[in-house]
């Protein structure tokens, strides 16, 4: 009696997170940020505790957010899919980040439109000042559309991020301290300045970044 | 006269206003027991060592770091007073630089501006060469000033490590007192009848 229960209740939470209409078409879906109706470039710091900035305030406001709409073969939303099974990293795999497990999340389900929104923060490492990211849903890659069935080149957002784990090896710890001394009280322009560091977003490297670094050092992934 | 007397005043209130919140930060020679320190001059007796405590006064903020240098302008290469120690709270995650040269420490957690309205930032050893009746060290000043990387004193304090901007304090090595006659003020007053 006590098995069928057990039986029934996985059943149903199989269901609650699977049933959608259909696999997720890498070619139709899409991406991108509300920061592009402001013509600016969204960024925010990430810690692999992930206890650093919200995406929400990622140009300026703090209402601001990257948006997936997710369509099957037949460009129909998928709805339901869970939070959890979005994914993002850099598109120039040289600056690819250390993402701790579900390092990301949307804040909520798709939508019938098969649409949801990710504001909140990220656990991990690493820095991403070019080339933008992509965005992955249950393992896929979305591709942009060239001409229609035709996707060449990955979707890559326009997305800067920083961390004080600036080795990204999901650890913030002396090897970020180190690189840090370099460029402490240097601004843009200096030879030496790394806006890696620069996690005030005020194009200079100074006590305030510092003690950001101080904030987060020797967090690691939970 | 009125008008040397409000000038006088306005000079006298002013620091107190800007320090209502920005606080002040100096060199302390004493440490008493859940008060504040007090004492800003110190008589060391030659070739031997004394204890000097950095303290942050009045800055309400949840503090998360500090830059500054300590200045020596009787002596810029620190040759009368040298530095051997310098020690930073166990809540100091990270420091760059040295006193002398330009220091940056942070703190976390955060030490509280509020409560009690002091904070012990660093501590300092410090050797004197000579005693204090030797010339060399007489009046000699200790200043807080900016630090030299970023040309200010200023600290952070959370959430979001914004900067304050603390008035530097002076201390004072071996300070020679100017004897005085012990007048009343009735007769300096009559002075200027």
């Amino acid at each position: 009696m006590f098995k069928g229960k057990v039986f029934l209740f996985s059943l149903l939470i199989v269901l609650a997170t699977s049933v959608y209409a259909g696999e997720v078409d890498d070619c139709l879906s899409s991406a991108g940020t509300s920061c592009e109706l402001l013509d600016a470039t969204l960024e925010f710091s990430i810690c692999p505790a992930g206890d650093f900035e919200f995406i929400s305030g990622g140009c300026g406001g703090n209402a601001d957010y990257i948006w997936v709409e997710v369509l099957n073969g037949g460009g129909i939303g998928i709805e339901g899919i869970p939070w959890t099974d979005f994914w993002l990293n850099a598109c120039d795999p040289a600056q690819e980040l250390c993402l701790c497990a579900s390092p990301i999340a949307a804040d909520s389900l798709t939508n019938a439109n098969g649409r949801t929104t990710i504001s909140g923060r990220m656990a991990g490492g690493g820095c991403i000042l070019s080339g933008g990211m992509y965005i992955a849903v249950q393992g896929k890659p979305l591709w942009a559309e060239e001409t229609p069935g035709v996707c060449i080149d990955l979707i890559c957002l326009d997305i800067i991020v920083t961390s004080p784990d600036f080795t990204g090896d999901c650890l913030v710890s002396l090897a970020d301290y180190n690189p840090f001394l370099g460029t402490y009280n240097l601004a843009i322009g200096a030879p030496l300045f790394n806006k890696c560091f620069d996690f005030t977003n005020d194009d200079a490297v100074s006590l305030s970044d510092f003690a950001f670094l101080a904030e987060h050092y020797n967090h690691t992934c939970f | 006269m009125k008008r040397a007397l409000l000038i006088l005043a306005v000079a006298l209130l002013l620091p107190g206003v800007l320090s209502a919140q920005d606080g002040l930060i100096g060199i302390y020679f004493d440490v008493p027991v859940d008060e504040a320190p007090e004492v800003m001059h110190i008589y060391p007796t030659g070739e031997q060592s004394f204890t000097g405590y950095l303290y942050c006064m009045n800055a309400e903020y949840y503090i998360t770091g500090i830059e500054y240098q300590l200045l020596t302008p009787m002596d810029p290469t620190h040759v009368g007073i040298l530095l051997l120690e310098t020690v930073v709270p166990p809540n100091s995650p990270l420091q760059i630089g040295s006193p002398f040269d330009g220091h940056a420490i942070t703190y976390w957690p955060p030490l509280n501006g509020y409560m009690p309205g002091y904070n012990l930032m660093a501590t300092y050893t410090f050797y004197a060469v000579d005693d204090c009746y030797t010339g060399a060290l007489q009046d000699y000043p200790m200043i807080i000033g900016p630090d030299p990387g970023s040309g200010e004193l200023r600290g952070t304090y959370s959430p979001d490590n914004d900067y304050f901007y603390p008035i530097g304090l002076t201390s004072i090595i071996c300070p020679v007192e100017t004897a005085n006659e012990e007048q009343s003020w009735g007769a300096i007053k009559s002075l200027y009848r």
